[in-house]
């Protein structure tokens, strides 16, 4: 025999080994209708498309939808008065054309309308699910102007714009949602949710997806899980976070972020911002309000601050910039810098130094295992206390300023070098030195203490910062689209009018 | 290549390849189902062939007795 038709038998066999084992892999193994389904909910292999349209008469007016869909996108735009018009697309997935039109006849287009309530819908539940067939069915449909929509929809994308108000559960695709004049609540699982333009309030929670807001007038109460969190102008923000970063701006309102194991960034909060987190920074630019922060293991960066600024840190350390109001800082394993405190600042810090360069009214300042360095630039007028252990103090005394000093070193030197001070120093002491007297006409209070050295010294008088505080640069959102407020339900159909379906021609898929 | 001057195996061969790529390509256009009939159907190949060595092997038999 020769080696041709040793390999032609070799390929047969080879050939009809492949084929039976494709056919008891197919037999055996569940994996889907007529092909492959795959994870997410989405069929796969060979499909056929068919159409059925219908549309409903409805009363004047706001019409109530109710949607119901799965495995299938629910689009959902403005469309004439008094009349629903709805569009269902059948993607069927089976392998012959005959097969999928069998089935595609089977399934079944259903508008009903009761007391003005209209309800959309196909007989999927009725067709149940089987394992040698799969289908999906997309609904397009365009309601009256002002419609209160309410969709229920599973494994497809949920797209609704330029309705009055919205309730929208989805789950395994994602949601977008533009213009809608009044309220809307969303819940969304394992999928991003897009919304844009809403007049009202908005309720949102979300699992698995990222979630971005835009131009939200009303407040926006936000619980997320496992996705990063985007926003631009919106009301007043109060967001749950699990995993996943925030990123904030233009809040017209207060800003609340309760996150875990992620970063926050807001700009421009017009209201007071309120954030916890750990394991992420945060940062805050121009806030209107009082800034309440609590981090672990995580930078904090605050400016431009018109309120006061309470913070709680460990493990980084903490920045500010232009504070207005008090402040009010613990941090434990991390450096304070802060510039131009305008209202004062009580600060403890362990494990790393305090710099506070620009400050005024009255500065309260302990360090344990750090030091401390203070240049208020502008004359001193409030009362600065400083401590240090296992550290130093410096003070720079800008010119004009009249204080009483209690300067004391347990272990190093006290040096004052300084125009007019008149203070005395204590020579018995055996370790450290102290200084006590009177700078100019003397004032409030300057307490200093370190177990190394304290260091005071003359500087030119300054602004306390180099620029004003800056106000939050926010500005309203645009006008969602006009419409009456929702009603609860509204009155019953003129005419009602029997749902008119047509099918199309069937055109095969590719996927 | 034989003394009748075609090869069996190469003519099923090609047989072959031509009714797998008509095949396959009516299953794409949903005319049918591929794996079924290539699965009740592909021993054919082993018959085409056998049929073509008989085919040959008359051949050679009736070439040889003409010389």
């Amino acid at each position: 025999m020769s080696a041709r038709k040793i390999a032609l038998l070799i390929v047969i066999v080879l050939f009809a080994a492949s084929v039976e084992t494709a056919w008891n892999v197919r037999g055996n193994v569940s994996i889907g209708p007529e092909g492959c389904r795959v994870m997410g909910g989405r069929f796969y292999g060979p499909s056929w498309t068919f159409e059925t349209t219908a549309e409903r008469a409805v009363a004047a007016g706001p019409a109530q939808l109710e949607i119901g869909n799965a495995f299938g996108g629910v689009h959902v735009v403005k469309g004439a008065p008094g009349v629903v018009k709805v569009r269902l697309r059948k993607v069927v997935f089976m392998p012959t054309e005959d097969k999928a039109k069998e089935l595609a006849d089977r399934i079944e287009l259903r508008v009903t309308e009761d007391a003005g309530h209209v309800r959309i819908g196909t007989n999927r539940d009725e067709l149940g699910r089987r394992d040698d067939y799969g289908f999906e069915t997309h609904l397009e449909i365009q309601a009256p102007p002002d419609s209160v929509a309410r969709v229920r929809s599973e494994h497809g994308k949920v797209e609704l714009a330029d309705v009055a108000a919205a309730d929208v559960q989805a789950s395994f695709d994602g949601v977008t949602i533009e213009r809608v004049a009044h309220d809307v609540t969303l819940e969304v699982r394992h999928g991003g949710a897009d919304v844009e333009r809403v007049g009202g309030r908005l309720q949102l929670s979300a699992r698995h997806g990222d979630v971005a807001l835009s131009d939200v007038t009303g407040s926006a109460k936000l619980d997320i899980q496992h996705g990063k969190l985007e926003t631009k102008q919106t009301g007043a923000l109060e967001v749950a976070l699990a995993y996943g970063d925030v990123t904030a701006e233009s809040v017209g309102g207060d800003l609340v972020v309760h996150n875990q194991h992620s970063a926050v960034s807001a700009t421009d909060v017009s209201g007071r911002a309120e954030v916890t987190t750990s394991f992420g920074g945060v940062r805050l630019e121009r806030v209107g309000g009082d800034a309440r922060v609590k981090v672990e293991h995580g930078h904090v960066a605050a400016s431009d601050v018109l309120g006061g600024f309470t913070g709680e840190a460990s493990f980084d350390g903490v920045e500010l910039e232009r504070v207005k109001g008090p402040v009010e800082l613990q941090v434990q394993h991390g450096s304070v810098i802060a510039r131009g405190l305008e209202g004062g600042a009580r600060v403890r810090v362990s494990g790393d130094d305090v710099t506070l360069d620009g400050f005024a009214g009255a500065v309260d300042v302990e360090v344990e295992r750090g030091s401390a360095k203070l240049a208020p630039r502008a004359v001193i007028r409030g009362d600065v206390i400083a401590s240090a252990t296992h550290g130093g103090v410096e003070l720079e005394v800008p010119d004009g300023s009249g204080f009483e000093l209690e300067a004391e070193s347990l272990r190093g030197q006290v040096e004052a070098d300084i125009a007019g001070l008149h203070a005395q120093r204590d020579e018995g002491r055996r370790h450290g030195q102290k200084l006590q007297g009177r700078q100019g006409a003397g004032g409030p209070q300057v307490r200093l203490r370190a177990d190394g050295d304290v260091s005071i010294a003359a500087r030119p008088a300054r602004a306390v910062a180099e620029s004003a505080v800056q106000k939050p640069r926010t500005s309203s959102p645009p006008e969602a689209p006009a419409s009456p407020a929702p009603k609860a339900s509204t009155a019953p159909a003129a005419k009602p009018s029997p749902a008119h379906p047509a099918e199309s021609e069937a055109k095969p898929d590719s996927r | 290549m034989s003394r009748s001057g075609f090869s069996p195996e190469g003519v099923t061969f090609g047989v072959c390849l031509v009714a797998l790529g008509v095949l396959g390509t009516l299953a794409n256009l949903g005319k049918l189902e591929l794996l079924p009939l290539l699965r009740t159907y592909w021993p054919l190949s082993l018959v085409l062939w056998g049929a073509l060595e008989l085919v040959d092997l008359t051949l050679r038999r009736s070439s040889r007795g003409r010389s």
